[in-house]
């Protein structure tokens, strides 16, 4: 392996000069979309900075702990929403799978089983979801958002017809976890980033973690290339699945119960922060850490509007604005860079 | 009716098209010939306004016209049968020939009937059954659906008549059949335009025959005045080659032998070998079967018959995966949608074939590694810009086409196929291309089996050169063998025994 693989250079005369590479680092990936990442994180920062100007409790402390206590839910969706969405998928079924996976949480505790066997409970049914959506899209060869789609009613029915007629009020195991602080950052927030962080490191060291912006950027290249493109994508769906597990332990503690609609409308504000975030529609580009950005700026929003007390018209206003500020950005550099 | 004067096109520098004259009169078949990419589809483009060219003029009737639009083309009287059709393949013939210009009755409704009436007219005209009229289009033979179109064509009376390869698709009956129809617009005083690669089909309905080379009017016959073979001449011309001739100096033992590969349909009882060091040229038209082949070694598609032979081994894959794990990788055609991961950067697309080796329990554990090769493969291939963390899609052309043979490259393959390795790139890139293939042969030992539709890079780099027609190896050359031989035995439907050219 450590032959050269090209020993000498060629004495052609129409060769062009050799260019010595010049102080190079690979950043690649992560330099490329830590511009977008840095924008959302600016406009977060700035935002919030000049909104406190004038509303003085949005940055205070109690406030703080709130969001990064709410964003927690979204924050995990979005991460996993990112994998999906670099693959070139997409998860429109992460809302239903939520109100499920709460529900087998909730059954557990309710049962009298402890947390942890709630949490595995909760995590089960995600991965089973995950198993589901990425087997139909890998081999069945079924379009993302139709497959999806399919299973959003699906789950939703199973969620409701288990559900009965009764709301599911467990009792308040999770609630520490998805209420509680430590050294003065909410719990919530703790679990979210080190998921976040698990999830960079893999993506940044794992081959498979490389093969899923492989698949993204050119999927009939990845195969030639050896990939194992049906796999890779059932992986990516079953990490979103127990993402979405690992939100539902939160929702339940946050909510206290499991109703019919938990968790309706999630896949929209997941996609939102996603692509706020800077991951591109089209696949192969995007980060972990850009989602959860997203999420963050989504959620700042909706604190802010509930601040000055008009969130439901704005909300859907702004977080509309910004998310087609952000495609066209994107539009923007692939045209610059020539990446269709 | 129509001429064409100076007409130059370029992309990114690349002539295409420099100063060509094309003329046809009324009421005559002129013939377009040459090889692939001698300009002929680039010049049929400018004539019916899908491109504007750099410079040139176009007088129809003796009016000076320039085109922007097809439309405008269509408007101006020059009508279209291209090679690979767009249909609407759900829609009737009447819908695909009125989509967009449909006839309105006075209401502003699509007027159903005058259109069938009117399609009927054209399909009679042209001798097919009128019934076909109401028929959804998908259901019609290739031939069949190929008359629509000329009918498509004709619905707005033209006054030139483009035919860009129809006959590709047509067996040679259905040929004869396009032929009678084309001696019929000629009555009509129709000028038509006839673009085939089969010589015998231009001796056979062509008044004139005009040959392009390169880019470049090589010259007008009147087809009582020329041979088949001062055609071929023609269009081979001479050779032009800045590749230094290399010798193999020990071919050795072949490392691959195919023996009687077959897959229905596609090409049958194919033979060859390949020596480690050695480079075998592959040439024929577009739909030789040549690609085929390839794939079917590299296992993307399974051979019905014959067997493949590596390294003295009986192989048989059955996924790609298999074929790079034995040493045999295959740089396709289609850069952009089969080679090029154009959103990462480049390093990436060049590791990503060999990241298990630079990984240990499934982690990569070597990313210097993985810097090393990638600085290594900007300077043994001059890929420019060095700068690896670059999207791959923001290099031009040939240096895409670099980091591509770079991916394959770094899993050290024993066999390399190269599919049309320089379509697209420019001058300097293909002479830097040309001697990196030379360069994988001698130094590296790789057998290297090149497809290419290019006479001249198939004559300067290969050891040997097989020939195919329609699914077939016609001939097999050595190393010097001239270029009117070649293309004569890729163009001709018999090969032509030595002893019978004088």
């Amino acid at each position: 392996m450590s032959r050269p693989l090209l020993p000498e250079p060629p004495l052609s005369p129409t060769s062009i000069p050799l260019a010595r590479p010049s102080r190079v680092k690979l950043t690649g990936l992560r330099e490329l979309a830590l511009r977008r990442e840095s924008i959302v994180l600016a406009i977060l920062v700035i935002g919030s900075i000049g909104f406190d100007l004038t509303h003085p409790t949005f940055l205070s402390s109690s406030n703080l702990e709130q969001i990064f206590t709410n964003v927690a839910v979204v924050a995990l969706v979005s991460v996993g929403m990112t994998l999906v969405i670099v693959t070139g998928g997409i998860d429109v079924s992460v809302g239903s799978a939520l109100a499920l996976c709460m529900f087998a949480a909730g059954k557990v505790m309710v049962s009298g089983g402890g947390l942890l066997l709630a949490i595995v409970a909760a995590l089960a049914a995600g991965a089973l979801v995950g198993v589901l959506n990425g087997t139909l899209v890998a081999f069945g060869r079924i379009h993302p958002i139709i497959v999806t789609l399919g299973t959003l009613n699906i789950i939703r029915a199973v969620h409701i017809g288990a559900l009965g007629k009764n709301w599911l009020v467990p009792p308040h195991l999770a609630e520490g976890l998805a209420l509680g602080t430590f050294v003065g950052v909410p719990n919530a927030w703790w679990l979210t980033m080190i998921v976040a962080a698990l999830l960079t490191t893999f993506v940044v060291w794992r081959p498979l973690g490389r093969a899923i912006y492989a698949i993204g950027g050119n999927a009939e290249a990845a195969r030639l290339a050896g990939i194992n493109v049906p796999l890779v994508t059932v992986f990516v769906y079953v990490v979103m699945g127990v993402l979405v597990g690992f939100a539902a332990v939160i929702q339940i503690g946050q909510a206290g119960t499991v109703q019919p609609n938990a968790g309706s409308g999630l896949e929209l504000q997941s996609i939102a922060a996603t692509v706020i975030g800077g991951t591109s529609i089209l696949g192969g580009r995007g980060t972990i850490v850009g989602g959860l950005l997203g999420a963050l700026l989504v959620e700042a929003v909706h604190n802010a509007l509930i601040t000055i007390g008009t969130v439901g018209l704005l909300e859907g206003l702004v977080v509309g604005i910004l998310i087609i500020i952000a495609v066209a950005a994107d539009v923007l550099q692939h045209r610059r860079q020539r990446i269709v | 009716m129509l001429e064409m004067r100076g007409i130059s096109k370029s992309y990114g520098g690349v002539a295409v098209l420099r100063a060509v004259d094309f003329d046809v009169n009324g009421g005559e078949v002129v013939a377009l010939v040459g090889q692939n990419g001698a300009g002929k589809s680039t010049l049929i483009k400018v004539l019916s306004g899908a491109i504007t060219p750099d410079s040139g003029t176009i007088s129809l009737d003796g009016t000076m016209v320039a085109f922007t639009t097809p439309a405008q083309a269509l408007a101006a009287g020059i009508a279209t049968v291209y090679q690979e059709p767009q249909v609407y393949p759900e829609l009737s013939v009447t819908e695909n020939i009125f989509m967009g210009r449909e006839i309105l009755d006075r209401f502003g409704n699509i007027d159903r009937r005058a259109q069938v009436a009117r399609v009927a007219e054209l399909l009679e005209e042209l001798g097919v059954e009128p019934a076909l009229a109401t028929a959804p289009i998908a259901e019609l033979s290739l031939a069949r659906r190929q008359l629509a179109l000329i009918a498509k064509a004709r619905s707005t009376d033209p006054k030139v008549m483009i035919f860009d390869e129809p006959t590709a698709i047509l067996t040679e009956r259905e040929a004869q059949w396009l032929f009678d129809i084309m001696r019929r617009l000629r009555a009509r005083g129709v000028a038509n335009i006839f673009i085939s690669h089969r010589l015998e089909e231009v001796f056979a309905i062509a008044d004139r025959v005009t040959i392009l080379k390169d880019g470049e009017t090589k010259g007008t016959w009147s087809i009582g005045d020329v041979t088949k073979d001062h055609l071929i001449e023609v269009m081979a011309g001479h050779a032009l080659s800045a590749v230094a001739e290399h010798a193999v100096a020990h071919p050795g033992s072949p490392i691959l032998e195919v023996r009687a590969l077959t897959r229905q349909g596609a090409f049958a009882d194919v033979s060859f070998e390949l020596r480690p060091g050695e480079i075998v040229g592959f040439f024929g038209l577009v739909g030789s079967g040549r690609s085929e082949v390839a794939r079917a070694i590299f296992g993307e598609e399974i051979a019905d018959g014959g067997e493949i032979v590596l390294a003295g081994r009986n192989v048989k894959f059955r996924s790609p995966t298999e074929a790079v794990k034995a040493g045999v990788c295959y740089l396709p055609e289609d850069r952009k949608g089969q080679g090029l991961f154009g959103a990462l950067p480049v390093a990436y697309n060049e590791t990503v074939v060999i990241l298990s080796r630079l990984s240990r329990f499934h982690t990569i554990t070597r990313p210097e590694r993985e810097r090393e090769i990638a600085k290594q493969y900007a300077r043994d291939l001059s890929i420019n810009p060095s700068d690896y963390t670059k999207p791959a899609a923001t290099l031009s052309g040939g240096n895409q086409q670099k980091v591509v043979l770079a991916k394959w490259l770094a899993a050290n393959p024993k066999i390399f196929i190269l599919d049309e390795p320089t379509a697209g790139v420019d001058v300097a890139a293909k002479q830097e291309i040309h001697n990196i293939i030379v360069r994988l042969a001698q130094q590296e030992r790789i057998a290297i089996m090149m497809i290419s539709s290019e006479l001249h890079e198939i004559l300067a780099l290969s050891d040997r050169i097989v020939v195919m027609r329609e699914g077939k190896i016609t001939r097999t050359f050595g190393r010097g063998v001239g270029a009117n031989e070649v293309l004569a035995a890729a163009m001709e439907a018999a090969p032509l025994e030595p002893s019978l050219v004088t």
